[in-house]
């Protein structure tokens, strides 16, 4: 019984910070945003975003009533395509609508455009965001690492032409 | 542990029949798991110029692993399951029809190099995100990690290509020949069938050479495209005479690859359409047009027909130095060929240089110095292939 009590305590230790983290964090930055006749306020839970990685955050109406979409737009001459978020209510705060972004593809500079529709009309809200890539290799070992394949490949060729010449005399 | 034994018993025989339908089976699934991720290839770089990528699964990714991961599986368990066979002493698997692989695993080659190459694949396939996050979407082809997953692919294709040739000379052996196509046998046609890839790889590799990077030097002028195809085609026309035993064979596998070619701009197209509809994509605004092309890559036809005809006149000399000198000679004929056929570069190259028509001239003869020389190691290759039977 005393192993059952251990085991339930340390897997309670372990995910409490989950426990805190799955929607009751706090968010890192709080910006009003008005998108035509609507306003409300998007929570962004870090106010930067890290590249190749999921991104969330939270809009909280303060005009209710309309429609979200929400799109993260790269900035001009940034190498990338509009991302769609996906857009849905939130379950713990009435009203609110949680925005997931799959995967921000890029590092850099991006708007997160915030459309809003509804009966009293429409519009849009722009939200710079920056993007921080992962720590970027040189790229000698980038190609040293993706020739590792024709380094095999030479190789292979090249034992398989000696067993075949050692075919050939030992014929 | 069994060890090699003659097939020469009616017994012997007929394991050594079974053995290898069981290849062939897995042999075949290899090969429709290829042409599937050669298929999503040609979607992928569709997609990522008509519509862009917002993750890294998208639609043709989704396609091109899948396929991946099938094949992968597939080798894997060839590998597994013919090292206990090899263990057992199950008659057709010995010394003589696997190889030792880690003193651990006795598999056909074949399968162990396809397996090795979807692993190339997978590894290539994260390593290759990581390089888009950092430098953004509209990459260079030439990457590492590009390179990486296209020679992955490669790897594979390789593999399978051992697969048939040595079903190819087991049945030359046992005589079991009489079933043909169009004067090949079933695995001929599958050998035929796995260097499409080569064919497919060529062209794809030297994408950027129809836009970034258009000449390999501007003093003298030297157009870069017909050149990186006068390394792969004439190589696979190599390899493929060589194995097959038949001139023609080089026909046939540039018909084979013109069709699955056409087939696979056509489910790029048909594909991004749909989806794009279906799912509410936008187009980017450099998106080119759906229609496809009729014949695309065309200089692969060109340059097979070309190799045919050279090989076959050579080889109809009867002195030894004539034979020797038959591949270095089509692969030269070929190589010409394809470089002065190349239209794509041609289209490109006269929006942007004066006197384009005679760069390509002058290119053809680099080229076809090229293709001599590769048609050439392609020949050695293909005999190592002509006599594998592991």
């Amino acid at each position: 019984m005393k192993w059952l009590l251990r085991l339930a305590l340390i897997t309670t230790v372990l995910l409490t910070p989950a426990l805190v983290q799955a929607h009751t964090a706090i968010p890192a930055k709080i910006v009003d945003a008005q998108a035509g006749p609507y306003a409300f306020e998007v929570y962004l839970f870090a106010d930067i975003a890290h590249a190749g990685q999921a991104y969330d955050l939270m809009v909280l109406p303060k005009t209710p009533g309309f429609r979200l979409t929400a799109q993260l737009l790269p900035a001009p001459g940034l190498s990338a395509t509009p991302l769609r978020g996906q857009v849905a209510p939130d379950p713990d705060v009435p009203g609110a609508f949680d925005v997931h972004f799959i995967d921000v593809t890029t590092g850099g500079d991006w708007t997160l455009l915030l459309g809003a529709d509804g009966p009293a009309g429409s519009g849009e809200a722009r939200v710079p965001l920056k993007a921080v890539p992962p720590p970027a290799i040189p790229i000698w070992l980038g190609w040293l690492v993706g020739l590792i394949p024709v380094y095999g490949l030479l190789w292979f060729a090249y034992r398989e032409w000696r067993r075949f010449e050692l075919t050939q005399r030992a014929a | 542990m069994s060890t090699t034994a003659a097939v020469s018993t009616p017994a012997d025989l007929a394991a050594g029949r079974g053995e290898s339908r069981r290849r062939i089976l897995a042999g075949v699934l290899l090969l429709y798991f290829g042409v599937q991720g050669s298929v999503g290839l040609a979607w992928d770089i569709f997609w990522h110029v008509a519509v862009g990528r917002d993750r890294f699964l998208t639609p043709p990714h989704v396609f091109m692993y899948t396929a991946v991961a099938a094949a992968g599986l597939i080798s894997l368990y060839m590998v597994l399951t013919s090292t206990w066979r090899y263990r057992r002493g199950v008659a057709g698997v010995n010394d003589g029809t696997t190889t030792p692989w880690l003193r651990l695993f006795h598999a056909p080659v074949g399968f162990v190099i396809a397996g090795l190459g979807c692993l190339t694949l997978l590894c290539a396939a994260p390593l290759d995100n990581y390089w888009h996050i950092l430098y953004g979407i509209d990459v260079d082809l030439w990457t590492p990690f590009h390179i990486m997953g296209l020679v992955g692919g490669l790897i594979v294709s390789i593999g399978i290509m051992y697969l048939f040739a040595s079903e190819a000379n087991r049945a030359r052996r046992r005589g079991d020949t009489a079933r043909r196509l169009l004067g090949m046998t079933g695995p001929e046609w599958g050998f035929c069938l796995a260097v499409t890839n080569i064919f497919d790889q060529t062209f794809t590799v030297a994408l950027p050479a129809l836009s970034q990077h258009l000449l390999l030097s501007s003093d003298p002028a030297v157009a870069l495209h017909p050149l990186l195809l006068a390394v792969g085609l004439p190589l696979a026309f190599g390899i493929l005479v060589r194995q097959v035993g038949r001139t023609e064979a080089a026909v046939v596998g540039a018909a084979l690859y013109a069709l699955i070619n056409l087939a696979s701009e056509g489910f790029a197209r048909l594909g991004t359409a749909w989806l794009v509809a279906a799912e509410g994509y936008s187009y980017r605004p450099t998106a080119p047009p759906l229609g496809i092309n009729p014949l695309p890559d065309q200089q692969v036809v060109v340059g097979a027909v070309m190799f045919w005809l050279a090989y076959r006149y050579f080889i109809a000399v009867p002195t030894r130095r004539a034979r020797r000198a038959a591949p270095w000679v089509a692969g030269l004929m070929a190589a010409a060929g394809i470089a002065l056929a190349d239209r794509q570069w041609l289209a490109v190259a006269t929006t942007r240089l004066e006197n384009a028509g005679n760069v390509l001239m002058i290119s053809a003869i680099l080229a076809a110095l090229v293709g001599a020389l590769l048609a050439a190691c392609g020949d050695g290759a293909g005999r190592v292939l002509r006599q594998t039977e592991r």
